[in-house]
């Protein structure tokens, strides 16, 4: 028979009671290796519905989602640079229902997107190293304004890089002489300024 | 509800789940001009016939790429947005605003479920049309019995809240695996969905018949519970009788209901399967009038 209004709201204030046995909201051990989509927002795991429609549209196919058993970032969105950059499409924002990620046009992506900022590691870097490659800068959506090539093709990242991790994903080195991190303090990847 | 329409409706809902991802890796294989290679190790191994299947055969995609995304957790249909009031719900709950186009399109399916109660679970649900052809391979040794009702309404109270724990728990949702699984065969990322919806499926193939959507899904404890006010309603007729010791309508119930008890409550979907099997054409689907001031009871 049908429940009483009273047994169902008591049904589901149990169900409450019950959400930390079921570790959804645990945090991930090392989310170290991933960036959120472009214009995700500072609440982005409370705003993100898990609909995945931004991974559906992804032109770059860079963004995946997180497996039911992920804690805290189950369904949710992320980016691993090294497997695939972002093409600063845009895409993803436009279709996001539920204002995880601000809507933007192509042009905006310079002011607008704060994925990350790219570090060199001199030490690893094939042009600090006596060879020449640039292949990073090759890689950059925004060549000469987020990355600018020295003496030897030694990159030198600007201010105005937008984190998309094109320039990992492309960096002949093994492992990535180039790598990008989330620019919050908060965050297990940020290093630091360089 | 007539059977064909039913089980044409739930066709189409499950088309056009698997259609969605396949006409997204359409429209990204064409646009990028990657080489079929570079398609196949993104996106995994069903990608690459998929795109060159929809090139071959349909040529350019159409300019429907974003217009058509998402599935039955949310969907946008060419700017126009459609959500799961559990969606809408659980943002609130996380405190977040949500924009007025998923306010918009959550409150439009609310009143759907206040309007029809719970007549999507059996003509639209996609893990519902599963469930139906699952319950028909339903072994022998198969485990008798029913899960309590109230499981659902602890589903929905923890999805729900989730994020008040900073979680989610919308990947283990009956219906909407079954658009991520679809989704995650075609873009990569399949295991868990297809985990999820297998031992759903599982549990209704071994376990208890149905349990799933009679028990355990939130949307369906939601909808029961938003019924209460809807304006189609199976009814027995009081002026005809039943047969002796017929129970054709209760054996025909997928939801575990018994029609000749009475007007079945909230929990019913108004799938219209027992006025189909009723041999002395008791059950009606009809809007109640007796209520009406003035009409004789």
């Amino acid at each position: 028979m049908a429940l009483s209004r009273r047994e169902a709201l008591a049904s589901m204030l149990a169900g409450a009671f019950l959400l930390p046995g079921t570790g959804c909201g645990a945090a991930q051990a090392d989310p170290s290796r991933t960036l959120l989509p472009p214009t995700a927002s500072e609440d982005f795991l409370a705003r993100c519905i898990r609909c995945g429609r931004c991974a559906e549209v992804c032109t770059a196919g860079c963004i995946e989602l997180h497996p039911p058993w992920a804690g805290a970032e189950a369904g949710s969105p992320f980016i691993v640079p090294r497997v695939a950059g972002c093409n600063t499409c845009t895409m993803c924002t436009q279709v996001c229902p539920s204002g995880a990620l601000t809507p933007i046009e192509p042009e905006d992506v310079l002011d607008a997107v704060d994925m990350g900022l790219a570090y060199v590691d001199e030490g690893l870097c094939l042009s600090f190293l006596g060879r020449v490659c640039g292949v990073c800068h090759d890689a950059c959506p925004f060549p000469g304004e987020a990355i600018v090539l020295g003496h030897h093709a030694q990159p030198q990242v600007l201010g105005a890089c937008v984190g998309c991790g094109r320039c990992e994903e492309r960096c002949p080195q093994i492992p990535a002489a180039i790598r990008v991190f989330r620019q919050d303090p908060g965050s297990p990847r940020w290093k630091g300024p360089a | 509800m007539n059977r064909w329409l039913r089980r044409a409706l739930q066709a189409s809902v499950l088309l056009l789940l698997a259609g969605i991802p396949a006409l997204q890796i359409w429209t990204v294989g064409v646009t990028t001009r990657w080489a079929p290679e570079e398609l196949e190790q993104r996106y995994g191994p069903l990608a690459r016939p998929l795109v060159e299947l929809c090139a071959r055969t349909f040529g350019d995609p159409p300019e429907l790429g974003g217009l058509l995304t998402g599935g039955i957790w949310s969907i946008g249909l060419g700017g126009f947005e459609l959500a799961d009031p559990i969606a809408l719900a659980s943002l609130l709950a996380g405190l977040a605003w949500p924009p007025v186009a998923l306010l918009l399109g959550g409150a439009l399916v609310l009143l759907l479920h206040l309007a029809f109660g719970r007549l999507f679970c059996g003509a639209l649900c996609p893990y519902g049309a599963l469930s139906r052809l699952v319950s028909r391979l339903r072994p022998r040794f198969a485990l008798e019995g029913s899960l309590p009702r109230w499981l659902g309404f602890v589903t929905l109270g923890a999805v729900v809240l989730a994020p008040l724990v900073g979680g989610s728990l919308v990947s283990l949702l009956p219906y909407a695996a079954v658009g991520l699984a679809m989704q995650g065969l075609v873009f990569g990322g399949w295991l868990g969905a297809v985990l999820v919806l297998g031992g759903l499926l599982l549990s209704d193939l071994l376990l208890w018949e149905h349990g799933v959507c009679r028990s355990l899904c939130p949307s369906g404890a939601l909808q029961s519970l938003l019924g209460r006010w809807r304006v189609l309603r199976l009814e027995p007729l009081r002026k005809v009788g039943c047969e002796a010791h017929c129970h054709l309508c209760a054996e025909s119930c997928w939801l575990g209901l018994d029609p000749r008890a009475g007007a079945p409550d909230s929990e019913c979907d108004s799938c219209g399967r027992c006025i189909g099997v009723c041999p002395s054409s008791r059950l009606v689907l009809r809007v109640p009038v007796r209520d009406l001031p003035g009409r004789p009871q």
